[in-house]
């Protein structure tokens, strides 16, 4: 067995500030949305799993990747190809992936699934 | 410093019981009693033996799954009466559709499934079986391997593009990606003289070979996986097991790591979100609280990862994307942030505690090849760094999952030059010792009763054994399971026994260092990322009780509490 020793390297040593401060707490519960008609609860599952890594829709801490956050989309005027905002434009971008970030997931989803998914973003 | 106001922040709890109280007295196993049980058959009659099944009662967070024996039968305990869906949870390669039946008090249910091939077979293999079972050239299937399913499997499987949409996708998650194979986490500014992958020569070339290969075998239309090739399901010892699933009461939760109190309690933290979170599994209820902002520098992403316990069983953590320590007392249930004292962001993504100097260990690197490790002494707010000695070559992350033991000692797993270094707690000299194996990848450790350390072999589908005794490191084969990718090792101190999850194959190994034994499990889902085994307090050499927390991409985070005999 072969070992080496090595001296101490860039043995720094730092003093910080108190950083270490209590931070009081108060209780809350989770917000809980109005409930999600059985349509947009499957669109959510779908896009759980299939959009959400790019387009963070809920979080003001976990900050997005750079393609747009969703929430509030139907409440827009136009979007990111400005077009109108409407279920067939949005679908025509899922589908087609018209920019140069999103891909076209004609192949990945149905256009029922595709359906239920803007059925979740209406309420967002 | 300066120092800011108190970001405002919210405790947040939930209190989520599994139903409306377990079964406690009846979950004796190999249960006493059984109100659902039944046989698992293929369409030719022949008894299906290893097959998961889980029962999960209509409006709860915790489901059941128990694995079908040498005869085809399945047996779970006895069940709080009630509405319950029961489905096939793991049968790679074939499948059968879900019964909903309502469970009463007194009466056994038999429920039977016949298993028939899979009709989209793809989405009943695990990562390995895909990878086995596709066209295309040895060099072909590595270099997707390699690029795409390390960490998160089951991605490639759940997409499909054609090759100018395929390479969209490369490009962004190999620009955006800073290290290992991430979907893409953090993305920041480059330090001055940073060399980014994307201006590496050769990166589109590769890019390109990949989007063409992709668009073969996940394009526009189905491959032929019907000769698909399905690793064996592991029988005999390995059916002897019950889990129990607890989803995590808050949406796309990733959980990076969990571990166990000394009190029994399951404490998980979250990659993603900025949680904490408590199992009770007596009780089944989960609690979870938010960490606060970082005070000191911007936050780059919330999220923990490793978790250690202190003299007083209080949770530490790490402030894993900005850089940082954080602490969470049980009694006043209030966080204190450290925030490592810099202004650029780092990851910190290990930690462990040495209560007999005070110190909280931790590493640390700043997103570009410098690994530091160190130790905080948090009464005195105090950080000492070492610098770590890295070999040149390919920027890879340095050191990872390293490990604390109960005399202070830091062990280093020093995984791209796949070293174990050891970092002596009085003189902070570094020694390091050569795994027999050249590039075995040590990834993440744990140390047993005798302060042996115990860590995966990650490239070498190996178990590896430092005994600081005698300094040697000894190894152990993961057998039969190719492409094993272990991560991460974590010891039943109550028995010694070594646990380690498969991230490709989905399964658990557990290793019996007396007589070199291996047993292998399989998990209830596919493409969990499954990670931390940890012992609970009461595991017994008859009865282990193993928790694994889940960092999924379909599907939502859960800890899973595994019994087997």
């Amino acid at each position: 067995m072969m070992t080496k020793s090595f001296a101490t390297l860039g043995l720094i040593g730092l003093t910080a500030l108190c950083l270490g401060l209590p931070v009081a707490a108060q209780s809350q519960k989770e917000k809980e949305g109005p409930a999600l008609s059985e349509k947009a609860q499957k669109g959510k599952a779908i896009f759980a799993d299939r959009c959400f890594v790019c387009h963070d829709v809920d979080s003001a801490r976990v900050r997005s990747l750079g393609p747009p956050s969703l929430n509030g989309l139907f409440k827009r005027d136009k979007l990111v190809t400005g077009k109108p905002v409407t279920p067939e434009n949005v679908k025509e971008i899922i589908k087609t992936g018209p920019t140069q970030g999103m891909p076209a997931f004609r192949y990945t989803l149905s256009d029922p699934e595709i359906d239920l998914v803007i059925e979740y973003l209406k309420v967002k | 410093m300066a120092r800011n106001g108190l970001a405002a922040f919210a405790l947040t709890w939930v209190l989520v019981t599994g139903g409306h109280g377990l079964v406690a007295a009846d979950l004796k196993y190999p249960f006493l009693e059984s109100s659902l049980n039944g046989t698992v058959k293929s369409q030719k009659g022949e008894p299906l033996e290893g097959i998961l099944i889980r029962a999960k009662k209509e409006n709860t967070n915790v489901s059941r799954v128990v694995v079908s024996d040498a005869q085809g039968h399945y047996r779970f305990p006895k069940l709080e009466p009630g509405r319950y869906t029961v489905e096939i949870a793991r049968a790679d390669g074939l499948e059968a559709g879900p019964r909903v039946l309502q469970l009463q008090d007194g009466r056994d249910q038999p429920v039977e499934f016949t298993l028939a091939p899979a009709k989209v077979m793809d989405q009943h293999m695990t990562a390995v079986d895909w990878l086995r079972s596709l066209p295309g050239t040895p060099e072909q299937v590595k270099l997707i391997a390699d690029n795409c399913i390390h960490c998160h499997t089951g991605n490639l499987q759940n997409f499909r593009f054609d090759k100018d949409n395929w390479l969209k996708m490369i490009r962004f998650m190999r620009t955006k990606i800073i290290h290992g194979a991430e979907w893409g986490a953090i993305h920041h500014e480059p330090a001055p003289g940073a060399q980014p992958e994307k201006d590496q020569p050769g990166w589109d070339e590769e890019n390109q070979v990949m989007a063409d290969f992709l668009a073969k075998v996940r394009g526009p239309q189905p491959i032929d996986l019907s000769n698909a090739k399905i690793l064996q399901r592991p029988t005999g010892r390995s059916t002897r097991m019950m889990i129990t699933e607890y989803e995590i009461p808050y949406h796309d939760a990733e959980l990076h790591d969990i571990d166990v109190d000394k009190y029994g309690m399951v404490w998980w933290t979250d990659w993603r979100w900025p949680y904490v979170g408590m199992l009770n599994p007596e009780t089944g209820q989960m609690k979870y609280w938010e960490s606060p902002v970082p005070e000191g520098k911007p936050e780059m992403h919330p999220g923990g990862q490793e978790i250690s316990f202190d003299k007083d069983e209080n949770l530490w953590t790490v402030i894993a994307w900005t850089g940082g320590l954080l602490k969470f007392d049980r009694k006043t249930e209030k966080f204190s942030s450290y925030t490592f004292p810099d202004r650029g962001p780092r990851r910190f993504l290990s930690v462990g505690t040495d209560p007999s100097r005070d110190r909280v260990w931790f590493h640390t690197d700043n997103y570009y090849g410098t690994y530091y490790s160190g130790f905080l002494v948090p009464d005195k707010r105090q950080w000492t760094i070492y610098e770590m000695p890295l070999k040149a070559g390919k920027k890879a992350s340095g050191i990872y999952g390293d490990v604390n033991d109960t005399k202070g000692n830091r062990y280093l797993m020093m995984h791209r030059d796949s070293d174990i270094g050891w970092i002596n707690p009085e003189t902070g000299e570094l020694t390091r010792y050569p795994t027999p194996t050249p590039n075995a990848f040590p990834r993440r450790g744990d140390y047993d009763s005798k302060d042996r350390v115990w860590f995966s072999e990650y490239n070498a589908g190996q178990i590896g054994m430092f005994d600081p005794t005698t300094r040697k490191i000894t190894e152990y084969k993961i057998p039969d399971v190719p492409m094993a990718l272990p991560y991460g090792c974590g010891v039943d101190r109550n028995t010694d026994r070594v646990w380690v999850e498969l991230y490709r194959n989905d399964r658990l190994v557990m290793l019996e260092p007396k007589t070199g034994e291996t047993t292998q499990y399989l998990l209830p889902e596919l493409h969990v990322m499954a990670r931390s085994p940890r012992a609970a307090t009461a595991s017994t050499a008859d009865h282990s009780i193993i928790y694994l927390g889940t960092l999924p991409k379909f599907g939502n985070g859960k800890i899973y509490k595994i019994e087997t005999w």
